[in-house]
């Protein structure tokens, strides 16, 4: 034990002033101890309910599964509703081919960016108008099943090598965030750019923004 | 998340009044984990699951330096929700506490140990080469230093991370975003400004060359001529042509010293008895660091070591900043046990009171002095200093970059005390540093 420097003597004479004037903490102590016995009482009880996929729950405001699929599906939604696909269609007689690359994650939270990334791959191909192939990771699973077939399947079913459809478009993109926080009131912003280039020209066909906006409260007390 | 409704006033009383305290119950996991036995270590921390924070932090540490990085993360994921939570203050604890002890309030966390489970998870990331992971974590200390800045208007002390930045800095160059290295080199500058202020932190030499050289690289040529002209010292060697790599040696240094209890203790004389005052409240007292710093050498080059976290510093101004809002606490919790003191003497005095003789007049008077004797003693039994800390973070970190040619290289690596005698050494074979990347060894020490 330590013991204090701090004057003694200060202490003891303002604890002497209190000591005489007595009165008010009588009423002091009913409050807190009729507040002990109240939060004694409060008990709790597990509940459990099963909900749709698509239903907005908001816990704790992070990035969750509903801004996945929202900014995914809207996103996308913008995406094929853009001349390009009509512009390649016309000029190619074919539908464009697009691979999702990476989409960076810039925010100050751990996305899961895969699921992101499928909800993308999904809506397109649902859509019918893009082709999608498989991104750089998965890429490497297929091919070495291919090799595997070079060696092991019979000739009818085996597939060729060096067949592999080359995309036109790449998709790339960040999600952004900002946030602001005071007290017991947080605002987080989140900005997911996506952008398609062009794999021969670098051009840029299509740019495409979503933005987030969530305020988020936390509770002054608890029991 | 954490369950805090069905608490019940008396194994709160029980744990404050005859529970062995965090320090005795702690100390088998550290010497455990000084002695790098991780699994001892983690059954050992079985113990503390009362303190959800701590134990979270304390196996997040444990498993971290066992090189189990991701179950690593979640430990400390699940901490920094802990903290979320418990940082709302709870009215049971709140009151309960005023009556008896802080030990009962629910811990969430120093400000600097918030901040620390991010250099963990940042240190995490880095060994399981996501960088962009890394970053995120990097991101998560910025909004939380922003929050601790607005939160206590200027009156904290650690407001910025001078070593984080750093690391931020190093991350960044990891990914080849030299605009956005400048940028945390700077912040992490002007931070170290502030320490020199603070703590008597001297800004580290290498930042200078970190700054200079990521303003070339980024075509800030404004900005590196400025750093240049501040530091005209710089040699050379931060602007190197040709192939080369670095090495970036990363020392944690010793054991955070713990908290302890500082005590006023007095008795005042009060009517026919003495009333017994305690006031009890957590400080930390300075320790000199058995290991002062490191020298490395790699092919014939030799580099000293330089303080980028002086964490003992930070956590004694962190308690100077708040003692007295602490004094002020446990002056209230002093009346209030004061007032039970009084309120049971006059229990005691009811209950002894029959008829108006003056057999029952002593027997009440007996009473309420033993019944006020008796609340006096349980508020003075019950005083404690809240003393939980994350017992196993560093006295300081300390940080040496090597700027190497690319190719397998042996480091040999001293520690010196404060005589500048060598106590202790690690050899690191074979290490690779490759072209433009940056190769991140640490070394603990306890």
């Amino acid at each position: 034990m330590v013991k204090s420097d701090i004057s003694l003597d200060t202490i003891r004479k303002s604890f002497v002033c209190i000591m005489k004037g007595g009165g008010i903490m009588r009423n002091v102590l009913s409050v807190l101890l009729i507040s002990l016995l109240i939060s004694g009482l409060v008990g709790c009880a597990k509940k459990v309910a099963r909900v749709d996929p698509t239903e907005t729950i908001d816990l704790s405001g992070r990035w969750n599964d509903t801004d996945s699929r929202l900014v995914s599906e809207e996103m996308t939604g913008d995406c094929l509703n853009h001349p390009w696909i009509a512009l390649y269609t016309t000029e190619h007689g074919a539908t464009p081919v697009v691979i999702v690359g990476g989409i960076r994650n810039k925010s100050h939270e751990h996305i899961a960016t895969g699921t992101f990334i499928k909800d993308i791959e999904r809506a397109f191909i649902n859509s019918g108008k893009v082709q999608v192939v498989a991104g750089a990771s998965e890429r490497l699973e297929v091919r070495a099943e291919r090799e595997e077939q070079q060696e092991w399947a019979s000739e009818e079913t085996m597939k060729r090598l060096r067949e592999e459809t080359g995309a036109d478009y790449m998709m790339i993109g960040s999600i952004d965030s900002i946030v602001d926080q005071e007290g017991k009131q947080k605002v987080v912003y989140y900005q997911v750019n996506l952008e398609l280039i062009d794999l021969e020209t670098n051009v840029k066909v299509w740019i495409g923004q979503k933005k987030i906006k969530k305020l988020i409260e936390r509770a002054s007390a608890r029991w | 998340m954490v369950g805090t409704k069905g608490i019940s006033l008396v194994p709160l009383l029980v744990l404050v009044g005859c529970a062995p305290s965090y320090l005795k119950r702690s100390t088998p996991v550290l010497e455990r984990l000084s002695r790098d036995e991780h699994e001892e270590a983690l059954t050992a921390l079985e113990g503390l699951k009362n303190e959800p924070f701590l134990y979270s932090v304390e196996r997040g540490t444990i498993l971290h330096y066992a090189g189990r990085y991701e179950e690593s993360n979640e430990a400390f994921e699940e901490a920094e929700q802990l903290r979320e939570d418990l940082i709302v203050p709870s009215v049971t604890e709140g009151t309960v506490s005023l009556l008896t002890s802080d030990i009962v309030r629910s811990y969430p966390g120093e400000d600097y140990e918030d901040i620390f489970i991010n250099y963990f998870r940042i240190l995490n990331y880095l060994f399981l080469d996501e960088y962009e992971e890394a970053m995120v974590e990097a991101r998560k200390v910025d909004v939380k230093l922003k929050v601790l800045e607005n939160l206590y208007e200027g009156e904290l002390s650690h407001k910025s991370d001078g070593l984080i930045r750093y690391l931020t800095g190093v991350l960044y160059e990891l990914e080849r975003n030299y605009n956005d290295a400048f940028i945390a080199y700077e912040k992490s500058y002007s931070t170290y400004e502030e320490y020199t202020k603070l703590y008597s932190l001297d800004t580290p030499s290498s930042l200078a060359s970190e700054l200079v050289r990521t303003a070339l690289w980024a075509n800030l040529y404004e900005e590196a001529e400025y750093y240049r002209e501040l530091f005209p010292e710089l040699e050379d060697r931060s602007f190197p042509s040709g192939r080369h790599g670095e090495l970036l040696f990363i020392f944690e240094n010793g054991l955070l010293p713990h908290k302890e209890e500082k005590v006023v203790e007095t008795v005042i004389p009060h009517g026919e008895d003495v009333y017994l005052l305690k006031i009890a409240f957590p400080t930390i007292k300075e320790k000199e660091p058995f290991i002062s710093e490191a020298r490395l050498s790699v092919d014939h080059l030799e580099t000293e070591s330089w303080v980028g976290e002086d964490l003992q510093a930070i956590a004694i101004r962190n308690l100077k900043d708040r003692e007295l809002r602490d004094i002020a606490r446990a002056t209230t919790r002093a009346v209030l046990k004061y007032a039970l003191t009084e309120q049971s003497k006059k229990m005691g005095q009811r209950l002894g009171r029959g008829e108006a003789d003056t057999i029952s007049t002593k027997r009440s008077n007996y009473l309420g002095r033993i019944f006020g004797a008796i609340a006096n003693l349980f508020g003075y039994a019950t005083e404690h200093a809240d003393l939980r800390s994350w017992r196993s973070l560093p006295q300081n970190i300390q940080l040496l970059r090597a700027e190497l040619p690319p190719g397998i290289h042996d480091v040999h690596v001293t520690f010196l005390n404060a005589n500048g005698k060598a106590v202790r050494s690690v050899d690191y074979r074979d290490i690779e540093v490759k072209e433009d990347e940056i190769t991140v060894l640490r070394y603990r020490s306890y």
